[in-house]
């Protein structure tokens, strides 16, 4: 049982808990169905991306350019379905922007896994030059869905009404998207052996090498599995608006790195957890939009994610340097 | 113990670009045999060990396993022929499990896509089983002590029918518990056949543990031989082509007081330290890894202050709450690893020496007087024989042994009134140790005070006049060394009052 | 080819800066051929002269950040936080038409108030980075977003003008008609940040700091002092960013010029300074400026060619920098060996 006290996860899910408390004693709007659902619907999109954020952390590096591959993953897709008749197939449109998502990531993942370049400014360099082969080769702008995309992105699991305000709320389908991604990905750090391969290579590349992991391999499947689902993300955020706004994703790399983070995914790589990456999104979503609900003008969001971010890996910090002084302590003590 | 020939290197040569590395070395290690490998930085040693276990092909020779010859020698082959090596860092995940870290490798080399925990568990508990370790398999290795780390290096070795396992400098970061324990695992393979080399730099191991040893020197084998044969006048006249006179220092100390302690202490690390250092004197405060000799150290210096007590300089109270301050009072640190945490190797030479001497050639708003650095920066050069044509060069260009003559310049250019070395010769060739020690009492006699820090009985002798012992976090004995003799010394550290 | 080399190492050039001045001279000489008359007018430099000083001085601060082993992401914070405050005071206390003395006292003041806030964010980040101990990328993300927020709460999203019309005409103004002001204060902060790089011990212990800091922690390299000047030098350039801003635009904004923040660390790592820390040369640094507004313009000349595409060519010089490096570092190795 205190083995969950050492839990990073364990605290945010407490600090979830007591925001949500403290809100819903605000504006005593928290815990109604439609809040609780628009907060989900929030959640979808930060979510799939803080997972594939995931991956390159763990892995010891770092994918700043997944809002460029998923916004222009997505906006290709969309513009060829659008050319193809309006019709829209969703399997084909999924699988397309997967496998265009994945490309470009598996760009990446040889720069830094064959060439050894730093992941930061490998992907700050490929996240530009995505967004300006999209803003400026293809001179993107908004265009409409085709039908079927459309229809999708409208349909819904559930609703939920709130009586009091006679609002209604409605949880979108792709909720079972996030939840096939969580497993996929769950599955693939926890249970097979590349995935603890990612850990290893985050932990310790040269041991990962000598202990017989193929390292190269490695880094090119985790910025391309990166890719895949930032492209995966794309796509599902321009469905879920029923709008395709290709400059709507830029600059959020900061936001979902706060969530990463805060979620106790370490930036030094080697450590993280898809319920720690979760907890932490749905703690600064829940933050977020309950700024809304508290009437609190939206752009102090910014300021508020701010404090979140050093808070919460300001924490962490102090915490390594306590545990680390508390070894030594007991070290010594042995052999008093 | 000496059975049939298990591992036979023979006539091995290897070179990189123009420099031979290796010479027509042969190594004979037998089953069941504890072998030392013993030779200086660039004796080849490191290169031999690579050979063996196919890291590198060799240029020349043969590599004979259990009667097989092996022509073309991989990583992947060695490991199937039972060889297994722990290197220094033990190559583990701090990240992963205890479990993961030992069943990994083999779940690799299995071939294996997915995780089965159950079998790996199975792995890992057989693993430690197997030479009585006790740890709890879901740890993770980060939060475990050095020793442990290697334990766990250890039975991870172990899994693969291992004949030879070769233990790169095992014991640096041990404490003398742990290395008894080590010794012990280290029989007991032994008792099953197993044959262990040792790659080492402290001569103690060969003598204690080691039943027959090898030495290199500049790529050549220059003997091999049976540790009971041995002394350790032999010992580093073989590593080094020098003789060395065991050096006994005997002199008059000056009984002015540099440094004045008084019931210093710090908690969790050591209590009511009092002794006085004297002009001109070398101090050692020796005592085993553990004892709160570092600590003390570190806080003398203000990189851990202390909690209790006082320490005058020169009769005057004096605050050492932070590096500044103990620089403010001429004092100078050498830590153990001079190298990696003294270098700066992306940085020219003339600066890596003048470091600790910017303020004396800083003037007014902090502008340096770069010529008056350059000037300084080549004398210095010229004194310690650095063997290089351009000071502005990064020091990442020269070689080990240079690189150590740049951090003793260091120190030398620096007009301290007392320095502490932590480990002043750990991880140094018995050369270079001869120079440092020389280069030590040089300063002393020019008025420079030292602490040093050491559990090396030769080196104590070599270059201290006084020793104190460390026990528990507390001061258990003062010796003038001229006075006493190497195995009252010893008694004195290893011995007294030891609870087991 | 091995004598070109030869030549290179003679003059004392940094691999990196000769490769800048080669990009340089080939895209001056490129453009010319291909656009002529287009290109080489005295409107065309006069206007580049006016931008590159914005983001030049950013990558200035990110400089001393990186070359401490650190980054600096909140630059352009602190410069929009900088102009919106700088704006607003402007605009409450003094007139419209102020001009004259009294015009140049208020910029002395301005100038003053400017470097304060600068040297206080950079401040709040320095302290975050060595007293928290929160990674630097993370802190500059931090107090980025922060000062971001700030600026948005201030002035609710909205620009804020108002300011006397002789501030911005003296950032217009031309030194001999040739120089304007803003190119003068980048100077000024260039010869500044060289100055305190290579004749100062800060300079020293700055590098040392990057290079090795448990090592330069047992020299007695202060890392509190030597974090807390690099930050609050990078604020401060920030800082002066900020008025230049101010002054171009004639108005304050919390979201100017976001894709600054990326433009500086390309423009560092381009120009030769290591992102690992230890290593940065400001002439690396001012030569990077120049020829990526080079390039930038250039490519405005081309009517085919939108802004966009810098993006794409900024993107991919980083990466042939990267390349570049790694095949000469392979040569080294091989001919020292």
């Amino acid at each position: 049982m205190k083995k969950i006290l050492k839990y990073h996860e364990f605290y945010v899910f407490l600090t979830i808990l007591l925001v949500s408390v403290m809100i819903e004693a605000v504006s005593g709007q928290f815990y109604t169905a439609n809040n609780l659902v628009d907060n989900i619907r929030s959640f979808i999109p930060t979510a799939l991306f803080s997972i594939a954020l995931m991956f390159s952390l763990i892995s010891g590096g770092i994918d700043l350019s997944f809002p460029s591959v998923a916004a222009l993953s997505g906006y290709v897709v969309i513009t060829l379905q659008n050319s193809w008749g309006g019709e829209g197939s969703l399997l084909t449109g999924y699988l397309l922007v997967i496998l265009l998502g994945m490309c470009l990531g598996v760009l990446n993942g040889i720069l830094i896994g064959y060439f050894k370049f730093p992941p930061m400014i490998v992907t700050l360099a490929t996240g530009n030059v995505y967004l300006g082969i999209m803003q400026g080769v293809l001179r993107c702008h908004e265009i409409m869905l085709p039908k079927n995309l459309l229809d999708f992105g409208k349909k819904s699991l559930f609703v939920v009404s709130n009586q009091e305000l006679d609002i209604q709320a409605s949880m979108p389908v792709t909720i079972l998207l996030v939840g096939a991604v969580v497993l996929v990905s769950w599955f693939i750090l926890q249970r097979t052996m590349l995935g603890r391969g990612i850990f290893a290579v985050g932990g310790d590349i040269q041991s990962a090498a000598r202990a017989g992991f193929r390292v190269v391999g490695i880094q090119i499947f985790v910025y391309g599995f990166a890719g895949a689902v930032a492209g995966l993300t794309g796509y599902t955020r321009y469905i879920m608006n029923l709008y395709c706004v290709p400059t709507s994703l830029i600059g959020i790399e900061n936001d979902v790195i706060a969530c990463t983070v805060l979620g106790g995914v370490r930036m030094t790589g080697g450590v993280g957890t898809i319920k720690g990456a979760l907890l932490g999104t749905l703690l600064l979503t829940i933050v977020k939009n309950s700024l809304l609900l508290l009437n609190v003008p939206s752009y102090w969001q910014t300021m508020v994610s701010a404090i979140f971010i050093i808070l919460g890996t300001g924490i962490t910090a102090v915490q390594m340097i306590v545990s680390r002084k508390k070894n030594t302590i007991n070290r010594l003590g042995e052999q008093a | 113990m000496a059975g049939e020939a298990l591992i036979e290197l023979i006539d091995i040569s290897k070179s990189f670009g123009g420099v031979q590395a290796l010479k027509n070395v042969s190594l004979t290690i037998r089953k069941g045999e504890i072998h030392a490998l013993a030779g200086e930085n660039g004796s080849g040693k490191s290169t031999l060990i690579k050979v063996l276990c196919g890291v590198h092909r060799a240029d020349s020779g043969k590599i004979v396993i259990d009667g097989v010859e092996c022509r073309h020698m991989t990583p992947g082959l060695a490991i199937q022929m039972g060889i297994q090596v722990i290197y220094q860092d033990f190559s583990v995940f701090p990240n992963l499990t205890v479990r993961e870290n030992i069943a990994l490798n083999s779940e690799i080399m299995s071939r294996r896509k997915l995780v089965n925990r159950k079998r790996m568990q199975e792995i890992a508990g057989k693993a430690v089983a197997r030479i009585g370790f006790q740890v709890d398999l879901d740890e993770n290795v980060e939060n475990l002590c050095v020793a442990d780390k290697q334990l766990v290096a250890i039975s991870r070795a172990l899994l693969h029918n291992a004949k030879l396992i070769i233990m790169d400098e095992p014991t640096t970061a041990l404490t003398k518990k742990e290395v008894d324990k080590l010794f012990e695992i280290v029989r007991m393979l032994q008792e099953e056949g197993i044959a262990i080399l040792f790659v080492s730099h402290k001569t103690d191991e060969v003598f204690q543990i080691s039943s027959k040893y090898t030495v290199l020197r500049n790529g050549e084998k220059i003997i091999t031989g049976e540790v009971k044969d041995l002394n350790r006048d032999d010992f580093a006249f073989y590593m080094t082509g020098r003789k060395f006179e065991a050096q006994h220092l005997d002199r008059e100390i000056s009984s002015e007081v540099v440094m004045e302690v008084k019931d210093l202490g710090k908690r969790h690390a050591f209590s009511d330290i009092s002794f006085s250092l004297h002009r001109g004197e070398v101090l050692c405060i020796a005592g085993l890894l553990g004892s709160g000799r570092t600590e003390l150290a570190k806080a003398l210096f203000g990189l851990e202050p202390f909690d209790f007590g006082e320490v005058k300089i020169n009769q005057k109270a004096v605050r050492l709450k932070s590096i500044q301050d103990a620089m403010r009072e001429k004092m100078g640190y050498v830590p153990e690893d001079r190298l990696t945490e003294g270098l700066f190797l992306d940085q020219s030479i003339f600066l890596n020496e003048l470091v600790s001497n910017l303020p004396r050639h800083t003037g007014k708003l902090g502008i340096l007087d770069k010529k008056g650095m350059l000037e300084e920066g080549k004398k210095w050069i010229e004194e310690m024989a650095v063997n290089t044509r351009d000071m502005e060069r990064n020091v990442s260009t020269l070689s080990g042994g240079n690189q150590q003559k740049v951090i003793l310049a260091r120190w030398l250019a620096t007009n301290l009134n007392i320095l502490i070395l932590n480990g002043p010769t750990v991880g140094v060739d018995i050369g270079a140790k001869y120079d440092i020690h020389r280069l030590l009492r040089e300063l002393s006699e020019r008025g420079m005070s030292i602490i040093i820090i050491s559990d090396d009985i030769p080196e104590i002798f070599s270059c201290s006049d006084r020793v104190l012992i460390m026990k528990n976090g507390r001061l258990s004995g003062e010796f003038v060394t001229r006075e006493i003799d190497e195995p009252l010394l010893e008694q004195a550290m290893f011995r007294q009052g030891e609870a087991g | 080819m091995k004598k070109i080399k030869e030549m290179r190492k003679g003059m004392g050039l940094d691999p990196h800066i000769a490769n800048l001045c080669v990009i340089f001279i080939l895209c001056f000489l490129g453009l010319s051929l291909m656009k002529g008359g287009d290109f080489l007018k005295a409107s065309i430099f006069q206007a580049m002269m006016y931008q590159f000083p914005e983001y030049g001085l950013l990558a200035l601060g990110v400089m001393f950040a990186m070359i401490s082993g650190g980054i600096d992401l909140s630059t352009v914070g602190v410069a929009n936080l900088t102009g919106i405050l700088s704006a607003l005071w402007m605009g409450r206390y003094l007139p419209r038409d102020l001009s004259g003395g009294g015009m140049a006292l208020a910029v002395a003041a301005v100038f003053v108030s400017a470097l304060l806030i600068g040297l206080l964010c950079g401040a709040l980040s320095a302290f975050l980075i060595y007293k928290i101990n929160i990674p630097a990328f993370i802190s500059t993300i931090g107090t980025l977003k922060l000062f971001g927020g700030i600026g948005i709460g201030i002035t609710g999203g909205q620009a804020v003008g108002g300011i006397p019309e002789a501030y911005a005409a003296f950032f217009q103004y031309s030194l001999f008609g040739v120089l304007p002001v803003p190119v003068l204060l980048f100077a000024v902060c260039g010869l500044l940040a060289w100055f305190l790089l290579n004749k100062t011990s800060f300079g020293v212990y700055l590098k040392l700091q990057g290079s090795n800091e448990k090592a330069a922690c047992f020299a007695g390299v202060k890392k509190s002092a030597i974090l807390l000047k690099a930050y609050m030098f990078s604020g401060c350039m920030s800082a002066v960013s900020g008025l230049i801003m101010l002054g171009r635009m004639n108005s304050a904004k919390a979201d100017y010029g976001a894709s600054y923040t990326l433009l500086s660390i390309l423009i560092c790592v381009l120009g030769g300074v290591n992102p690992s820390g230890g290593k940065g040369r400001t002439g690396g640094v001012v030569l990077a400026v120049i020829t990526l507004q080079l390039v930038s313009s250039g490519m405005a000349l081309f009517r085919s060619i939108n802004t966009f595409y810098n993006l794409i060519v900024f993107g991919l010089l980083l990466l042939a920098a990267l390349l570049f490096d790694y095949y000469y570092e392979r040569k080294e190795n091989s001919n020292a060996s």
